[in-house]
């Protein structure tokens, strides 16, 4: 890859670079040309930027390299995961309120009122957060068993069973061309045979009707001069 | 304890192949045991909603069952399955909008809230249930499910080339998109 001012790496290229997966040279090419480039750094930057949103959207699982799922000790984590983000929230959504009812405070009715009313909105709007951080965690750290093995086997037989009944019927319908094959096949032959006994139907016609002509000729020749 | 847990993942396919009923489906449970949490994962990213996940992955797993016999030893059974999975998931979408144009694939599993971390998950969420499929798809295998553009491009069957392009376009739309909802909720203030 040339690094010039003028010679700017593609899109492809600085995803590459962004996700780690660029050549030793490549990697330093790029990045002396981000030092050169303000367009490309600032290209390079705002992805960077929407990189890092996307990792708002977390995920608690955890994966051996062979893809094998480290099951109790992922789920272990994953369920403490997910309950330092509930915690987490609540807090920053106490921290909300409580900045609110010091500025209702000073303008606002009496302490004690404000103070019940802070009491009761708190306390809806955290039984709200609680349960919409719980099922979005849920979604992201499903059970162990996300499928049933039981109703996984009986799927699959069943799964299975259609198959078969599906391939039973496909084999019968070849069966079937096959049949009406065979049966043309005959049909033709019977045709064949047919067409040629009545060429030599034909022929034999033919030469009779010549041979009866050649006498006419013979007869009518011999009529014109009988001596 | 899984009896094939030494065994590769293509080895395990390779008993579910060649056995019979029993064996072969229980070879087959101990494969979904090490990818149904993966694959869950995908879906849900693929989908935006937890109902959408468990259906594309039930589908996925049949058809990887089903279609056990075309799998070939030489393959990597990984990137089988990663394309077999977003297939499900994409063809689930494709119905949900055929059938209601209007359907909406992020669901709001409770009320909404005022939590900053919360909000931003969603606008996230939306954001990417916002892109082309071919783009999401593309995004989600990258970015959260780690895998190399490489192995992206053989998933999905596209040059490599063609899945980093795509994932620089996915960026750009989900950057103007991001960047949107910040100036919107500035204003709103």
């Amino acid at each position: 890859m040339e690094d010039t001012m003028h010679d700017h790496p593609s899109s492809a290229d600085w995803m590459l670079y962004l996700y780690g997966e660029s050549t030793e040279t490549d990697r330093r090419s790029m990045s002396e040309h981000l030092a050169a480039c303000p367009e490309c750094a600032g290209r390079v930057e705002r992805w960077r930027a929407t990189m890092s949103d996307l990792d708002a959207w977390e995920t608690e699982t955890r994966l051996e390299p062979a893809g094998s799922v480290v099951q109790s000790s992922a789920h272990r984590s994953g369920a403490r995961n997910a309950f330092m983000r509930v915690a987490i929230g609540l807090a920053g959504l106490a921290l909300t309120f409580l900045a609110g009812f010091g500025a209702r405070s000073l303008i606002g009715p009496g302490p004690d009122d404000l103070k019940s009313q802070l009491r009761a909105e708190l306390q809806t709007e955290l039984r709200a957060e609680f349960s919409r951080q719980t099922a979005e965690s849920t979604a992201l750290t499903p059970p162990n068993r996300v499928v049933d093995d039981a109703g996984l086997v009986s799927r699959l037989a069943s799964w299975e069973s259609a198959s078969a009944g599906r391939e039973e019927r496909v084999r019968s319908m070849l069966s079937g061309v096959l049949q009406n094959q065979i049966t043309l096949r005959e049909d033709l032959e019977t045709l064949a045979v047919e067409a040629e006994a009545q060429i030599m139907r034909t022929r034999r016609e033919l030469r009779r009707l010549r041979d009866q002509n050649q006498i006419t000729d013979e007869f009518r020749e011999f009529a014109s001069n009988p001596y | 304890m899984s009896e094939h847990r030494k065994l590769t993942d293509e080895a395990v396919m390779a008993i579910v192949c060649a056995n019979g009923a029993d064996d072969g489906r229980r070879a087959f449970a101990d494969l979904v045991r090490r990818w149904e949490q993966r694959i869950h994962r995908l879906c849900f990213r693929l989908t935006g909603n937890t109902q959408d996940a468990e259906d594309a992955t039930q589908e996925a797993l049949a058809r990887v069952f089903a279609k056990r016999d075309q799998f070939r030893g030489d393959a990597k059974f990984s990137t089988w399955l990663w394309r077999i999975a977003v297939n499900a998931a994409t063809d689930l979408q494709r119905r949900k909008r055929a059938v209601s144009p209007q359907h909406e694939s992020i669901s709001h599993d409770g009320p909404v809230s005022a939590s900053v971390t919360s909000e931003n998950r969603h606008r996230v969420r939306e954001a990417l249930a916002e892109l082309p499929d071919q783009l999401r798809s593309v995004v989600v295998l990258r970015h959260y499910e780690q895998l190399k553009f490489r192995e992206i491009a053989e998933t999905l069957g596209i040059p490599q080339g063609t899945v980093a392009s795509r994932m620089a376009d996915a960026l750009d739309r989900l950057g103007r998109k991001l960047q949107d909802n910040d100036s919107s909720e500035t204003r709103s203030c």
